[in-house]
């Protein structure tokens, strides 16, 4: 029960930072969890980063393990131009965070 | 031109210089080396990994969105970050040492 208080309130606290527009977890297959974008309009969104986002995270695992076998991947930032996805991959879940792009 | 080519190099020293930099390669859109500060192993490692993921990265972004492009990457892991940034024809690589401590 601590542990998942604990989990909740992270996830609050990454949605509620200036900036991000929401989050999405998934399994590593890309089956959405669980996210903040509920909205209709935002399926769209959600189902493509769902279904691209888990793979590009388990590539990039697998290339720092393919460069180097004691290193390990933490995480993955696309900035584009309107906005910066994170992404970060554990135990099964992928984390993929939507930020607005920060200008400048 | 001479010009151009002064300015690559320039760049690339620039870069190189910044501590924690471990190096820099310039490769073209197939993934092959045009310039790195790293060793021909390194270099041939890193090159076809990182532009296939790159353009991975990009096509997610450009499906997503189509007004919408990659301009930059970043791949953080426990040692190291490894910086992308895609240009039309080439892609700018940049391996550095990770932070020690997150801020």
């Amino acid at each position: 029960v601590m542990a998942s208080i604990q989990v909740e309130d992270t996830l609050k606290r990454i949605s509620q930072q200036k900036g991000v527009e929401g989050y999405i977890i998934s399994d590593e297959s890309g089956n959405v969890l669980r996210t903040t974008f509920t909205d209709e309009s935002e399926k769209e969104m959600v189902d493509k980063l769902a279904q691209d986002l888990p793979a590009l995270a388990t590539r990039a695992s697998s290339a720092v393990r393919d460069l180097d076998p004691t290193n390990q991947m933490r995480f993955v930032r696309l900035q584009t131009r309107k906005k910066e996805l994170m992404i970060s991959k554990d135990t099964g879940f992928v984390m993929m965070v939507v930020q607005g792009s920060v200008q400048g | 031109p001479a010009a151009s080519m002064a300015n690559v190099e320039e760049t690339l020293k620039r870069i190189g210089s910044h501590k924690g930099v471990i190096g820099t390669l310039i490769v073209d859109s197939q993934g092959i080396p045009l310039r790195s500060t790293l060793s021909e192993e390194e270099t041939h490692a890193h090159a076809s990994l990182i532009t296939q993921l790159a353009a991975k990265a990009r096509r997610t972004v450009t499906e997503l969105d189509k007004d919408d492009d990659l301009c930059f990457m970043r791949i953080r892991s426990v040692k190291h970050e490894i910086l992308v940034a895609p240009d039309k024809d080439y892609l700018l690589i940049c391996i550095q040492r990770a932070p020690s401590q997150a801020a």
